[in-house]
């Protein structure tokens, strides 16, 4: 089971399917239901920088990044956000944080 | 020649991407020019396949062909022209190269031809389309915009019924249009760019595991949820689980509060092996407080936090660099904000700058700091910038909240270009023309208003008072800026601030800096009798509320004047009354809170 997020609030290195986009303008660049991305750069809550599968670079500021919800796929472990706290498997404290169980 | 604001497609989210848009579709032209890059030839394919569908004569230019060639991209001009229909000019606007053929073949508009406009075949929606261009008597592409809401007219209601039977075949026609032509457009840059291939995702990513899910637990944890999304983008978008409710999205929801049996009645039967089958992706969004922040640590917690200050109700957490900047001077700042995309954010940032206090107002709280409290001037000097960080907060949410002249919150993405190293003489151009357009706009106001701020303090009601008056303080007191300043007189004075410093800051509407010298003026002394005199003058209570008053009070005319430029003047009238007022309400909230203290 995999909950929905916000592409910014994903890790770095991390790959995820576009759920929503919450934006025409991204049905423009090219993202869709069902696209796959690799999130490059992402600040919780600010902007964010994906790869697209055809290797597009696409820069989203802080609305567009937290309107665009995700699944992620793969979560590299030991992500580069937070590395700060020990034992830290990706985004998380613990393995299904922010989960609802 | 018009030239238009560069856009991704024919959409209307953004206030200058409508510009264009509204003008290319209006078809009030004789040729349109398609300038893309050739260094991104699927985001100007994309939009160049819109265009076509208009059925207007069109030229393809595609500029920075000395880059791509130097990147191994090679194109193949006449496919494209025989698969487009139109020519299409390699170009490179830095050597030149192209620019003669481009101006011959504008010298003949008659002949340019206007090019295929049906490259991209839509399937179920072809009907539709035929149906809408027929009732509207208008080209393709019009049809299109119309059924996909893309561009809203008044004459587009003919077709809401065509419209409406479309989305209840394809769900959303706008994501399926794009998805229509972003196939096309990849197929062509395919055929007509050997070489532009770029570094696709790796393969071991494109496998990583899917998020595949055991239905039997599906009921139970949409339960927990309160709601389910369900989401399969193997079937275009939508999942066929028999008695789901779909949106147009293709996101089957269920309401907050469902049970389990519930969810069984509508005849959601997860539980059954071939129904899990279909499912590719299923993704439970939690209805807890907090949402997708749930759970994440203090340093996304702490943002999360400075970006609800910040943004109020759609502002922009990048509007804190250009308030950040502001704190040296409002002017640059205000005028640096036309870089901020999104013309809501750039409106609200412009009007917020002013409420953070420049340099030399600092100058002037850290004297009277320095004079009342000497021990704290280094709280004193932090005080205002704690006020400015609620001020905007407040401001940003009533502003956010209740001014429709700063439009919608429209979120902002675009295309990553390649990095190329800037010409040299194009950057000076650009850097020269920001320069100059910033001299031109703040000198001639600041010049403009020193004039007339002298010319105020040199005479008055009596006629021309003289020169003699900026160092007499008894004269300075009949001119007409000293009887401003004296109205400045009655508001502050019940809170302990003599005449002399109401003038002072009346003053300021000149400059900040001006103040200093005009206490020094008013009061007849040296500017190291400045201290003494103040500390003599002003209570704890009345400094701090000074302190306040001056952190707050009106910017400079030059500010206002710049901040009238980037938000218009009704916008900066409204929001500039209310500052005034709010820095009044602050001073007299500390006088009398520091009062009861002291």
């Amino acid at each position: 089971m995999k909950p929905i997020r916000r592409v910014n609030d994903v890790p770095e290195g991390s790959l995820v399917e576009v759920v929503a986009m919450g934006s025409g303008r991204l049905m423009d660049l090219g993202l869709s239901a069902g696209s796959r991305l690799m999130v490059v750069f992402s600040v919780p809550h600010g902007p964010a920088l994906v790869q697209m599968e055809d290797g597009r670079y696409i820069v989203l500021d802080s609305s567009a990044a937290s309107a665009l919800e995700v699944v992620p796929l793969r979560v590299p472990r030991g992500g580069r956000r937070w590395r700060w706290r020990r034992g830290n498997p990706g985004a998380t404290r613990f393995p299904g944080e922010g989960m609802l169980w | 020649m018009v030239d238009l604001p560069g856009t991704y497609g024919l959409r209307s989210d953004m206030a200058d991407e409508a510009v264009a848009a509204r003008e290319i579709l209006s078809g009030n032209y004789d040729v349109l020019l398609v300038v893309g890059s050739a260094m991104s030839p699927e985001q100007m394919m994309y939009l160049l396949l819109q265009v076509l569908e208009l059925g207007r004569p069109t030229v393809l230019v595609l500029n920075m062909m000395d880059l791509a060639g130097r990147r191994g991209v090679a194109l193949d001009a006449v496919a494209l022209e025989k698969r487009l229909g139109i020519r299409v000019l390699p170009m490179s606007a830095a050597t030149g190269m192209g620019i003669g053929e481009l101006r011959r073949l504008l010298s003949d508009p008659q002949a340019i031809p206007r090019g295929n406009e049906a490259i991209v075949d839509y399937g179920p929606l072809e009907k539709y389309i035929d149906e809408a261009a027929r009732a509207l008597r208008s080209s393709r592409g019009i049809a299109i915009a119309a059924l996909t809401g893309a561009l809203r007219l008044p004459e587009f209601e003919a077709v809401e019924e065509i419209a409406r039977r479309a989305r209840s075949e394809v769900g959303s026609p706008g994501e399926f249009i794009a998805g229509k032509r972003w196939r096309a457009a990849r197929e062509l840059v395919a055929a007509a760019f050997p070489g532009a291939r770029r570094t696709p995702l790796g393969k071991a990513g494109l496998r990583a595991a899917e998020c595949r899910v055991r239905a039997d637990s599906i009921a139970h944890r949409a339960v927990r949820a309160g709601r389910v999304d369900i989401h399969d983008p193997r079937a275009g978008g939508r999942l066929h689980i028999r008695g789901a409710r779909l949106d147009p999205g293709g996101r089957g929801r269920l309401p907050a509060g469902e049970r389990a049996g519930r969810v069984a009645d509508r005849g959601w039967d997860l539980e059954r092996p071939g129904d899990a089958d279909l499912v590719h992706t299923i993704c439970v969004r939690g209805g807890a407080p907090g949402g997708a922040d749930r759970g994440l640590g203090p340093h996304s917690q702490a943002r999360a936090a400075a970006r609800e200050v910040a943004e109020g109700p759609g502002g922009s957490l990048e509007g804190l660099i250009y308030m950040m900047a502001g704190a040296g001077c409002n002017i640059p700042a205000i005028a640096a904000t036309g870089a901020i995309p999104s013309s809501r954010d750039r409106t609200l940032t412009a009007l917020l700058i002013p409420y953070v206090p420049c340099t030399p107002r600092l100058l002037i709280i850290s004297l009277i700091a320095a004079a009342v409290m000497p021990q704290l001037v280094g709280i004193a000097v932090a005080l205002p910038f704690a006020f400015a960080l609620i001020a905007v907060a407040i401001s940003s949410r009533i502003l956010g909240s209740t001014s429709r002249a700063l439009g919608k919150p429209s979120p902002y993405a675009y295309e990553l270009p390649p990095l190329v190293l800037p010409i040299h003489r194009a950057f000076l151009k650009k850097v020269w023309h920001y320069t100059y357009e910033f001299i031109r706009w703040a000198g001639v106001l600041i010049v403009a208003f020193v004039i007339i701020m002298w010319f105020l303090s040199v005479s008055g009601p009596a006629g021309i008072v003289g020169p003699e008056a900026l160092g007499n303080p008894e004269l300075l007191r009949t001119t007409w800026l000293g009887i401003a300043g004296g109205l400045f007189s009655p508001l502050l004075n019940p809170i302990g601030i003599p005449w002399e410093v109401s003038a002072a800051l009346a003053y300021g509407y000149i400059f900040k800096e001006v103040i200093l010298g005009a206490l020094v003026v008013l009061y007849g002394l040296g500017e190291e009798g400045l201290t003494h005199v103040l500390a003599g003058a002003l209570s704890l209570p009345s400094a701090l509320a000074l302190i306040v008053f001056t952190t707050f009070y009106s910017p400079c005319i030059a500010t206002i004047a710049t901040e009238a430029r980037a938000a218009g003047w009704r916008l900066t009238a409204v929001n500039t009354a209310p500052q005034f007022l709010l820095a009044t309400a602050l001073a007299y909230s500390t006088y009398f809170i520091a009062g009861w203290f002291a």
